[in-house]
């Protein structure tokens, strides 16, 4: 996968013949079995699947954050295999956003504005002092998540909610064209997972490539494409609207789930 | 939601700056005045050639000593704590404390001398053993622990190589008992010898570590997000990672070979910083810094002046105080 000729329109990432290796010893085994696929550019992927599925395992790959060792197969970012990305421009390309942040205590003691202020290291030098367009990608940030009144106020001094809002702005303000997300409505209430998907919406418009892991299987087929996986496989690639993504929702999940349509969407209930 | 610039004011943390900077010269001036001399040796100055030899040769350079001690504590605890993510985390991990104490130990049994004899170019040649003790006992966990790639297994790494130093040096002890109390004193921790040539030193070392972390302040913060999110920012961790605990063994290792094992100024220093500022590591580093030099000199200053003329070694009264401000800070947490 080297020359950008033969990169398809409309790809932002192409992964192919993905395997990945978690654990060490007996506890060794593989969390993604060869998976290939293509990203939409300037889509919403919802990423959906059973616990152990590998859905995080394939975020970390798609960002890059697995030693090399663990990974076989190509990840390619327009164009370029990840390895081929100088690091600080790969980091200005793609945004990830952890799962589980809200639970870190690591960076209790930095205010909002700073944490924020992080996404902004892929453009910064060494020593760098923010610039004005800094600044004001921080702001925008902050005000896009509704988190601009605490923006002053220590990250532990927050319920999860509003963690969760200020770790969402620290991965907006990287303004990368393609942006990671895992498991990012955890701790959101429902109007705040509205304005989260107000959010990816006016994104995806924008030109951006949003993926996202969700268990919110509801919201996840109101994405553009879904990525359904199981036991470190990809089961379906494609549009969320047909049958066969229902399908193969069902068939994950074993059953364990009932679809309903409701007022022109589908309204997943447990079973 | 209007976009509102905030004014351009002082910034964070320059108000503790300016006072950490006011308490440091009036702890430094208390420590040129007392002394088992009281008083009087300061007031003498200009007349008596031996008041001048106490306040230059012994007060002053133990003042500048503790100061510059407890600042390298202070910076190392600040890089501790950001490095390994942890608050409770203390610069004598990764074994550094007790690789320096053994070196003391092999060297005292070997020279069978106490440091109170010494000239000052054996307490020199004792400072270089301390020192190649703690940078090899790093090494040793930076060995074990396979790199500094997984923040557990380093941390693992440096309580066993600590368990393992320690009970050598016990051994040391026990098959050398002439060395006992000296060693004793160093595990004490006291600034009763530190002279000219030890604040220079320290003050080298200092001025080094800070400005090396503080050229890595940032890579303490993305750290603060975990390993995923910094690397995701493009952070280069592994080097960064490697030149940071650099800073904390020489840094530590400095401050143990002048002053021996002189506890909790390196953990509590950046609690103290942190209960008054929220604040970025590029503010915090030279903070805490400021407020570990604050401490041990305070701390200097009080072991001299309550038994007077008797003193107390100064590692029992930081030990005191630290660990009751860490009780304070364990009640505080629980309600």
């Amino acid at each position: 996968m080297s020359a950008d000729t033969h990169w398809p329109s409309g790809v932002a990432m192409q992964v192919r013949d993905l395997a990945v290796r978690l654990g060490r010893g007996a506890a060794a085994h593989m969390a993604l079995k060869g998976v290939s696929l293509d990203l939409r550019a300037g889509a919403w992927t919802a990423v959906v699947g059973p616990n152990g599925a590998g859905k995080s395992t394939l975020l970390r790959a798609l960002a890059g954050l697995d030693a090399a060792a663990r990974v076989q197969g190509d990840v390619a970012l327009h164009g370029r295999t990840l390895a081929q990305w100088p690091v600080r421009e790969r980091a200005r390309q793609l945004a990830w956003l952890a799962q589980g942040g809200v639970v870190d205590r690591g960076a209790d003691d930095l205010p909002v504005r700073d944490v924020v202020m992080l996404g902004r290291l892929p453009h910064q030098g060494w020593l760098g002092v923010p610039t004005a367009a800094d600044h004001h990608a921080v702001e925008q940030a902050l005000c896009d998540t509704g988190a601009w009144d605490w923006r002053d106020r220590p990250l532990g001094a927050l319920s999860g909610g509003e963690r969760q809002r200020v770790l969402l702005a620290r991965a907006l303000a990287v303004q990368a064209p393609v942006m990671l997300m895992d498991e990012p409505l955890a701790h959101l209430d429902p109007p705040h997972q509205a304005d989260w998907l107000a959010l990816v919406r006016e994104r995806v418009r924008a030109g951006q490539t949003v993926v996202s892991v969700l268990h919110e299987i509801t919201l996840a087929l109101m994405a553009d494409e879904v990525l359904v996986l199981r036991d470190g496989q990809l089961r379906y690639a494609g549009p969320s609207e047909t049958p066969e993504a229902r399908q193969a929702l069902l068939d994950v999940f074993d059953q364990r789930l009932a679809l309903h349509r409701v007022e022109g969407g589908w309204v997943v209930l447990p079973r | 939601m209007a976009l509102v610039p905030t004014p351009s004011t002082l910034p964070r943390g320059f108000g503790l700056a300016v006072a950490l900077l006011l308490l440091s010269v009036l702890a430094g001036a208390l420590g040129l005045a007392v002394g088992s001399g009281g008083w009087e040796p300061l007031a003498l100055w200009s007349s008596d050639p031996l008041s001048q030899q106490i306040v230059w040769d012994i007060r002053a350079p133990r003042t500048a000593g503790a100061w510059a001690a407890g600042a390298l504590l202070g910076l190392a605890g600040a890089v501790a704590q950001g490095l390994f993510r942890n608050p409770l985390a203390d610069p004598f991990l990764l074994g550094s404390a007790s690789g320096a104490s053994l070196g003391v130990a092999l060297a005292l049994a070997g020279l069978g001398v106490s440091p109170m004899a010494m000239g000052w170019t054996l307490q020199l040649g004792l400072t270089g053993v301390a020192f190649v003790g703690a940078v090899l006992a790093v090494l040793l966990t930076l060995v074990l622990a396979q790199g500094v790639q997984h923040t557990s297994r380093l941390l693992l790494a440096g309580v066993v190589v600590g368990m393992v130093l320690g009970a050598l040096t016990s051994l040391v002890g026990l098959l050398a008992p002439q060395t006992l109390q000296a060693l004793q004193g160093f595990m004490l921790g006291s600034t009763a010898l530190v002279g000219w040539p030890s604040v220079a030193m320290m003050a080298g070392a200092g001025a080094c570590g800070v400005a090396l972390a503080w050229s890595l302040a940032r890579v303490l913060d993305g750290l603060s997000l975990g390993e995923a999110t910094a690397t995701s920012l493009g952070l280069h961790l592994g080097p960064a990672r490697l030149a940071l605990v650099a800073v904390m063994a020489l840094a530590t290792g400095t401050a143990v070979a002048h002053t021996g094992l002189v506890a909790f100024v390196g953990l509590v220093a950046p609690h103290l910083v942190r209960a008054v500022v929220k604040t970025t590591h590029a503010t915090l580093l030279p903070l805490a810094s400021l407020t570990g030099g604050v401490l041990l000199l305070l701390a200097d200053v009080l072991a001299r002046a309550v038994w007077a003329p008797q003193e107390l070694p100064v590692g029992v009264l930081t030990a005191v105080l630290g660990g009751g401000y860490l009780l304070w800070l364990m009640h505080r947490g629980r309600r």
